[in-house]
C-alpha cells in the first residue's frame, strides 16, 4: 500500500521544509529548512517522527489537504483552527482539531487548515515525513532557485506529496497531545553586537538598543525588514563592506538606514554591515513575527546566547516527554494537565486554547 | 598570518584576514578552508558544521550545543597556521559567451561610460583569466576578478528585476555569471550558454572557489548550437571547456 497527500489548495505559500541543507553555503546554497525548527520538532514527536523529518511549512493561511489511498497521521504546530471533513454514505461530516496534537487523517479525508493566529509561520508534521529524494541532504524548498521539495515550488493545487510506509503504520498509534505548547513571548530579542558594530557610532548602538522597531510587510522566508530610527552609517565606514559570510539572524543595515534581519532562505553572504545578530534562540520569534508587530533588542555575548541555546535545548526535552495520549472523552486529561502544571506554570482551565488535552473532538 | 575575529551571533565565526580584495589574501582564505573542509569531512573537529571562504574572510558555521565561541577560535587557530600555501585541487576554465546583439544588453553603455570601442571591450573582458573568490548571493553564483582597470564601472542606477540566466556581467572590479533568472544590478556584456548550476550534476554548481575562469567569444550561432547540445545532454564540460586540472 502507498499513499500520498493531495494538496487541494495550497493555502499562502506552502513548502516542504526540513531542518535545512547545511554543508553547501560554499557555493551559495541557503540553509532553508522549517522557520520554527523547535515546533517542527514538538510536531515530529506527536506523529512519532525523528526530530527533523520533513513536514509542510505554511504562511498565514493552511492548505486544505486530501488522504488519498493510504491513512496518515498529522499534527498541526500553531495557533490555528482546522476541521477534518469526511464524506460517506450518510452524508458529510466534520469534526474540530486543534493544533499541538495528532490525529488520524484516513483515506479520502479532508484536512483544511484555517489562518494562523499569533504566528506568520506554521507547520504540518506528517507521520513518516514526505517521500521526496533529499537534494544535497534535505527536501527544504528553496523556491527562488527551485531546490529541493515537490520540483522546488510552492506546493499548489493538485500536487501529491507521497507518504513513506513507515508514516502509515505510524497512523495507527494512538493519538497524542502536548499538554503546554509553546506560547509567544514579549521580551526583547536577543542579539550579539556585531560583526560589523564598528560601522557605527556609540549613540547608533545605544538607539539600537533602546528603542522600538517595526516588522514591516515586505518580509518573506529570505528576511524581515524592520522600521524604526535610522541607523546611521559612520561617515568614514559607509554602508557597504567587501562581502562576507552571514547567518540566519545577521541584522543587515543597508544605505537607508532600515535593519534587514535575515532568515532561513537568505543568502550565504551579504555587502552591508551588520550592527547585530539575533541569537539562534529568538530567531524563530522574527521569523514569525506578524507585520506591524513592535520589538525592541537586548544585547548578550556569543558564550551566553551558547548557554542559552542550550537551555532552550533542554527546555525542548522536556516539552517533548511531557507528550501525553491525548484523552477521547473529551475530560481533561488528568496526567497532562500535571505535566503541563509541572512544565509551563498555571494554567487557565477556561481559556481552552491553554490547554488542548481538554479540547474535545465532536465526533467522539 | 594576522586575522580579526568577528563574532556572528552563536552559530558562526568569521576569521578575517584583510581589508581589501587580493589574489593573496583569497589564497590564504582558500587554504584554510580547505584544511578544514578536509578535517570536517574526516570527522576531527566535531561541532563544526562547514565554512565558507569569502574575499577576505573565512566563515566558520559551528554548533552552540557542542561548542561555546572560545572553543570554536581554539579548533580553527592551527588551520590558519597551517593553511598558507595549501589549496584544494583547482580547475582552470574557458566558457564560450556570446558578446552581441540581445545577448549583451549592456555592452554598448558599458563602451560608452568607459570610453572604450565594443570590440575593445570584448577583448578586455576575455584577454583574461579571472580567479573565483567566492560564491554567494545565488546557488552557483561565482565572484571572479579581477576585472581590468578600463572596464571597472559601478553597477547600474536601476537593477533589473530579472536579470536572464547565463548573463556574463561586471561591476567594479568583478565579473559573474547568473546562474539562474534573478534581480541584479550588474553590467550585462554577454550571455553563456553553460549551466552553472545544475542539480542533474554531481556536484550542483560547477565552479568552486579557488577555480579559474577565462571566457572565449563565440557567435549567435555557436551559443544555438551549444545550448541545443547542453539541452540534449551531450555536451562534454570536461572536453569543451575544462582547460586543465591545478593540483
Amino acid at each position: 500500500m502507498t499513499g500520498y497527500l493531495e494538496i487541494q489548495s495550497s493555502g499562502f505559500q506552502s513548502t516542504i521544509q526540513d531542518k535545512g541543507r547545511w554543508g553547501f553555503q560554499e557555493f551559495g546554497v541557503p540553509i532553508c529548512g522549517s522557520a520554527v525548527p523547535h515546533w517542527m520538532e514538538l510536531g515530529n514527536s506527536l506523529v512519532g517522527n525523528n526530530a527533523d523529518a520533513a513536514g509542510i511549512e505554511f504562511r498565514v493561511l493552511g492548505p486544505t489537504i486530501k488522504a488519498v489511498d493510504a491513512p496518515v497521521k498529522l499534527a498541526i504546530c500553531g495557533d490555528v483552527t482546522a476541521e477534518v471533513i469526511s464524506k460517506s454514505e450518510s452524508g458529510t461530516h466534520s469534526r474540530k482539531i486543534s493544533g499541538w496534537r495528532s490525529f488520524t487523517l484516513n483515506p479520502d479525508d479532508e484536512l483544511k487548515v484555517g489562518n494562523l493566529e499569533n504566528s506568520v509561520a506554521g507547520f504540518l508534521a506528517i507521520s513518516g515525513g514526505v517521500l521526496v529524494e533529499p537534494v544535497m541532504g534535505s527536501v527544504s524548498t528553496y523556491v527562488r532557485s527551485e531546490i529541493g521539495g515537490l520540483s522546488g515550488h510552492i506546493l499548489k493545487a493538485g500536487d501529491k506529496v507521497p507518504i513513506s510506509q513507515e508514516g502509515i503504520k505510524l497512523s495507527e498509534a494512538a493519538d497524542r497531545v502536548q499538554p503546554s505548547p509553546p506560547t509567544s513571548q514579549t521580551e526583547p530579542i536577543r542579539v550579539v553586537l556585531g560583526p560589523q558594530d564598528e560601522y557605527f557610532a556609540p549613540e547608533t548602538i545605544e538607539m539600537f538598543f533602546s528603542q522600538k522597531f517595526t516588522v514591516s510587510k515586505a518580509s518573506d522566508r529570505m528576511g524581515a525588514r524592520l522600521e524604526g530610527p535610522v541607523l546611521t552609517h559612520k561617515e568614514d565606514k559607509g554602508s557597504e563592506i567587501i562581502s562576507d559570510g552571514v547567518v540566519p539572524g545577521a541584522i543587515q543595515v543597508p544605505g537607508n538606514g532600515q535593519p534587514i534581519v535575515l532568515l532561513n532562505d537568505g543568502q550565504t553572504v551579504g555587502g552591508y554591515p551588520k550592527i547585530a545578530t539575533v541569537i539562534s534562540t529568538d530567531l524563530h520569534r522574527i521569523a514569525n513575527a506578524l507585520p506591524g508587530t513592535v520589538l525592541m533588542f537586548q544585547g548578550v555575548s556569543a558564550k551566553e546566547a551558547c548557554l542559552i541555546a542550550r537551555n532552550a535545548q533542554d527546555v525542548l526535552e522536556r516539552m517533548k516527554k511531557s507528550i501525553v495520549a491525548a484523552s477521547a472523552n473529551g475530560f481533561v486529561n488528568i496526567k497532562a494537565l500535571y505535566e503541563t502544571n509541572l512544565i509551563g506554570g498555571v494554567v487557565d482551565m477556561a481559556k481552552p486554547d491553554h490547554f488542548p488535552g481538554s479540547l474535545t473532538d465532536e465526533d467522539v | 598570518m594576522e586575522y580579526r575575529v568577528l563574532i556572528l551571533g552563536d552559530r558562526a565565526i568569521t576569521f578575517e584576514f584583510g581589508a581589501v580584495i587580493s589574489k593573496r589574501i583569497s589564497h590564504h582564505v582558500l587554504g584554510v578552508h580547505a584544511q578544514l573542509k578536509e578535517s570536517i569531512a574526516q570527522g576531527h573537529v566535531n561541532g563544526i558544521i562547514e565554512s565558507v571562504p569569502t574575499f577576505r574572510s573565512l566563515t566558520v558555521h559551528y554548533n552552540p550545543l557542542v561548542l561555546l565561541p572560545d572553543e570554536v577560535e581554539a579548533l580553527v587557530a592551527p588551520y590558519i597556521k597551517e593553511g598558507d600555501e595549501v589549496s584544494g585541487p583547482c580547475t582552470e576554465w574557458s566558457f564560450p559567451v556570446c558578446y552581441s546583439g540581445e545577448f549583451a544588453p549592456d555592452i554598448k553603455d558599458v563602451a560608452h561610460r568607459t570610453g572604450l570601442k565594443t570590440e575593445d571591450v570584448i577583448n578586455i573582458h576575455q584577454a583574461a583569466v579571472y580567479d573565483v573568490f567566492m560564491l554567494g548571493f545565488l546557488p552557483g553564483f561565482a565572484f571572479l576578478g579581477l576585472v581590468d582597470e578600463r572596464l571597472q564601472l559601478p553597477r547600474r542606477g536601476e537593477p533589473r528585476t530579472a536579470v536572464p540566466r547565463g548573463s556574463v556581467a561586471i561591476a567594479d572590479q568583478l565579473t559573474a555569471i547568473y546562474p539562474t533568472v534573478s534581480p541584479g544590478g550588474w553590467n550585462l556584456i554577454g550571455t553563456t550558454p553553460i549551466e552553472l548550476f545544475d542539480l542533474g550534476q554531481k556536484n550542483a554548481a560547477l565552479l568552486k572557489a579557488g577555480d579559474r575562469v577565462g571566457f572565449r567569444a563565440v557567435s549567435e550561432s555557436e551559443f544555438r548550437k551549444i545550448q541545443t547540445s547542453i539541452a540534449a545532454g551531450d555536451y562534454s564540460y570536461q572536453n569543451e571547456c575544462q582547460v586543465k586540472e591545478v593540483a
